[in-house]
């Protein structure tokens, strides 16, 4: 039984589902990818246990078929294979083979039946969400950065997403730093919240267009389903308590400083050259219509950078690890930040004007 | 040219224990390892014995009937007492000094070509000798690695009376001392590569000395490039004089019993965060985290053997014995398995920051809570004053029958007041 499709239609969706197969796997089929034909649709499937993404395709198959097969070698195969080229794949027994022009290959199967799906969790969906596409991915790409990376509170290996009342609030953090956004519901929910795996954040960030299609969310008790463009990506949520971060999210702080997003990005970029290797640390010093920012790495090397400023506060001599604060930079689309601070041992906040919900609380560092 | 010297302590353990029993010179003396399990340092009437380094001790026991061989436990504080003495007095003979290993040290002769190196070097043996009881060796190169050999040769050959200055010998003469000594006497080649330079026909310290460095990095890398370039006289590897702080803290001992439960277990692992903790404070650092391991003995094969370790990570960065403790008997529950008899515990702080580089945490307690600080401070201070353990966990133990054996240890003659010598 044969599937007919053309290269270019395959290859994108292809490498969509194919990017969150484990190089290292437990179970051999896991580093295969589900390919299900039916009717005038292919679907192909791919898991690592944690989280699944399906993706539907037009195709022209003769018949009804699944089978798996390696998604790395299919994905090769596919990329090298040349534009426009018309692929069949053949599968018979145990084996797919492949034609395409005058290539031809010859891949191993394992059964469909062995694919370890994720069920889609049955019995009453707590909670259903719909956004924008392009409003998704903007709230994902304003705070994933702060997101802890294998840490051992693994709750904080991810996103939190808050549902409360018209408001969907977004918040990363790592312990060392936070960052919140929020937008507002098309409708009124309880107070509810679940936390998404980090992997599961960066693969829909990949997946999401910057469109204003709209976006299903259906948060089960123990995973959360998203279909959109034609992709369905089920996710385990992580069984955690988030911490409460609305108590590290100052207010009051007196000290502020408004200063232009590029300049100040820049001079952090060259004095980090020079900042120690290890901590990455770097100090800010606000005088009076000054910024400083002074690194110094272990061998004595030393690097300043001054800006002009407009700035009435306290004087003060602050550090933080500058890779913080070079994060923010990047991420925020806006051409003036604003710092606010309180002292040399409490946290900063950082806002834009032009989006009151995103907010990015740093705590200092001993420098 | 540089002068550089390595000046390096005669079988320093054992000079050590016979500063204060001078009735041992002359006679067989070696020092074993932590509970008296293999020779650490022998003297050499038992090198002429043919006592390896490293034997085991239990292998040595009819030897040491028959040639009266005395053996002692390690005695770690007279050793590292005697050593800051000895590196106290050679800091001032030279401008810089990297203090290399407990019984070695290199010094940078610059400024005093003047004198007759030879001759000054002299003094300094004299004056060691003199002020702590020691002998000492001395090479000068016009490199570390030169320095290194220089002080081979003023060792093994008695005729340079133990001061060896490369930069005077007749070229002749260091070639034909060089052509002499196997290849694996040169500073960093070691077992593994040795065999490999073998295969290229580089078997002496001047096959390697003669060896293209363009070739040599090619087939070893950059680091044996060096070696080979100091060999010839170009400096590569400077003195490194500031100490810089220890990346990794580790504590472990062998047991004197094996211990199979967990209790035991957690008391020595108590004991050994603790010790850990106080040098972590004395260098003014802050662990990430905290590596313990167990294992039971290798060498016995009438019992299965089962080690393992396991890293914990904490949420801050911490100088607090208590939280680090908390996290070793996390990780150890982890990895103990009933049933078996272990015979080493041992803990690691790792991903050490000094109070520069402190990270502050949003939702932990600020890193510098002056309450645990003063704890601490106050701990320190206390077993400084009035000894050691004089202030510690309960959980370390009181009795701790695992102890390390230590049978035959000299008193602590020059820390400990009940140990200091007297003269009759």
């Amino acid at each position: 039984m044969n599937i007919k499709i053309d290269r270019d239609m395959l290859l994108k969706p292809l490498s969509a589902v194919s990017s969150i197969v484990e190089r290292r796997h437990t179970l051999p089929i896991l580093s295969n990818l589900l390919l299900e034909a039916k009717q005038d649709r292919v679907t192909l499937t791919a898991t690592d246990l944690e989280m699944q993404i399906s993706l539907s395709l037009d195709g022209a198959p003769g018949g009804e078929v699944s089978t798996t097969v390696s998604a790395r070698k299919l994905l090769d195969i596919c990329r090298s294979l040349p534009d426009q080229a018309e692929i069949t794949m053949a599968i018979q027994d145990n084996r797919m083979q492949i034609r395409a022009g005058k290539s031809r290959f010859n891949l191993q199967t394992l059964p469909a039946a062995d694919y370890p799906l994720m069920a889609k969790a049955g019995g009453e969906t707590g909670l259903v969400l719909q956004i924008a596409q392009r409003t998704l991915k903007k709230l994902l790409k304003q705070v994933e950065y702060a997101m802890a990376q294998q840490d051992i509170r693994y709750y904080l290996n991810g996103l939190l997403f808050e549902v409360n009342g018209n408001r969907l609030n977004v918040v990363g953090t790592d312990g060392h730093r936070l960052s919140f956004t929020s937008t507002e519901l098309s409708q009124s929910y309880e107070k509810q919240e679940m936390i998404l795996p980090r992997k599961t954040v960066l693969e829909l960030i990949k997946l999401l267009e910057d469109s204003d299609e709209m976006l299903t969310i259906e948060v089960g008790s123990n995973q959360v389903n998203f279909a959109f463009s034609g992709i369905r990506l089920i996710s385990k949520v992580i069984d955690g308590k988030f911490p409460d971060y609305t108590r590290v999210i100052p207010v009051g702080h007196q000290n502020s400083l408004a200063v232009d997003r590029q300049t100040l990005l820049l001079a952090m970029q060259r004095a980090s050259i020079l900042s120690n290797e290890k901590y990455r640390g770097i100090r800010m010093v606000l005088g009076k219509d000054s910024l400083r920012l002074i690194s110094s790495n272990s061998e004595q090397e030393e690097a300043e950078e001054e800006l002009e400023v407009n700035y009435n506060g306290d004087p003060l001599d602050i550090g933080f690890n500058v890779t913080y604060m070079i994060d923010v930079l990047n991420n925020v689309d806006n051409d003036v930040v604003t710092f606010s601070f309180a002292d040399a041992n409490s946290s900063c906040l950082v806002t834009v004007p032009s989006d009151s919900n995103y907010k990015y609380v740093v705590m200092p560092m001993r420098i | 040219m540089r002068a550089i010297a390595l000046v390096d302590c005669n079988n320093f353990y054992v000079s050590c224990e016979r500063v204060f029993d001078p009735g041992l010179i002359g006679k067989p003396v070696v020092v074993l390892s932590n509970n008296d399990g293999c020779v650490v340092a022998r003297s050499n009437e038992v090198k002429a014995l043919g006592v390896r380094m490293g034997q085991p001790w239990f292998q040595l026991q009819q030897l040491a009937r028959e040639q009266g061989i005395v053996a002692f436990s390690s005695n770690y504080a007279l050793y590292a007492d005697m050593s800051n003495r000895v590196m106290a007095i050679l800091a001032g003979f030279g401008p810089r000094q990297e203090i290399y290993s407990i019984d070695e040290c290199f010094l940078d002769l610059g400024g005093l070509e003047h004198r007759h190196l030879g001759r000054y070097c002299q003094k300094i043996r004299l004056t060691v000798r003199q002020w702590t009881g020691l002998p000492v060796c001395v090479g000068i190169g016009a490199t570390k690695t030169l320095a290194k050999l220089a002080n081979h040769i003023a060792k093994k050959h008695p005729s340079f009376e133990g001061v060896c200055d490369l930069n005077t010998l007749p070229a002749g003469q260091a070639d034909s001392l060089f052509a002499a000594m196997p290849v694996s006497e040169v500073w960093g080649v070691g077992p593994r590569l040795t065999p490999r330079l073998q295969a290229l026909g580089i078997r002496t310290v001047l096959d390697l000395q003669r060896a293209d460095p363009e070739r040599v990095r090619g087939r070893f890398g950059v680091v044996l490039e060096k070696t080979v370039r100091e060999l010839n006289g170009t400096v590569c590897l400077d003195l490194q004089s500031v100490v810089a702080p220890r990346q990794q803290i580790m504590s472990s001992r062998s047991f004197g019993i094996p211990v199979s439960d967990l209790d035991s277990l957690r008391e020595s692992v108590t004991l050994y965060v603790s010790r850990a903790a106080e040098k972590l404070r004395r260098q003014g650092s802050y662990a990430g985290a905290v590596q313990v391991y167990i294992r039971t003995s290798p060498f016995n094969e009438r019992e299965p053997f089962y080690g393992n370790s396991l890293i914990v990570p904490l949420p801050v960065h911490s100088d607090d014995t208590r939280l680090l403790v908390r996290a070793a008997l996390w990780g150890l529950k982890r990895i103990y398995k009933p049933g078996y008899r272990y015979q080493k515990a041992g803990v690691m702080l790792c991903d050490l920051v000094s109070a520069k580089g402190l990270q502050g945490d949003l939702f932990g307690a600020a890193p510098a809570d002056g309450k645990s600080a003063r704890l601490m401070a106050v701990l320190d201070q206390v077993n400084r004053v009035m000894g050691k353990e004089s202030l510690k966990l309960a959980s370390e133990g009181f009795r701790r029958p695992w102890r390390m054996k230590q049978g035959n240890r000299s008193p602590s003659y020059t820390t400990r007041w009940d140990g200091l010598p007297t003269v009759k």
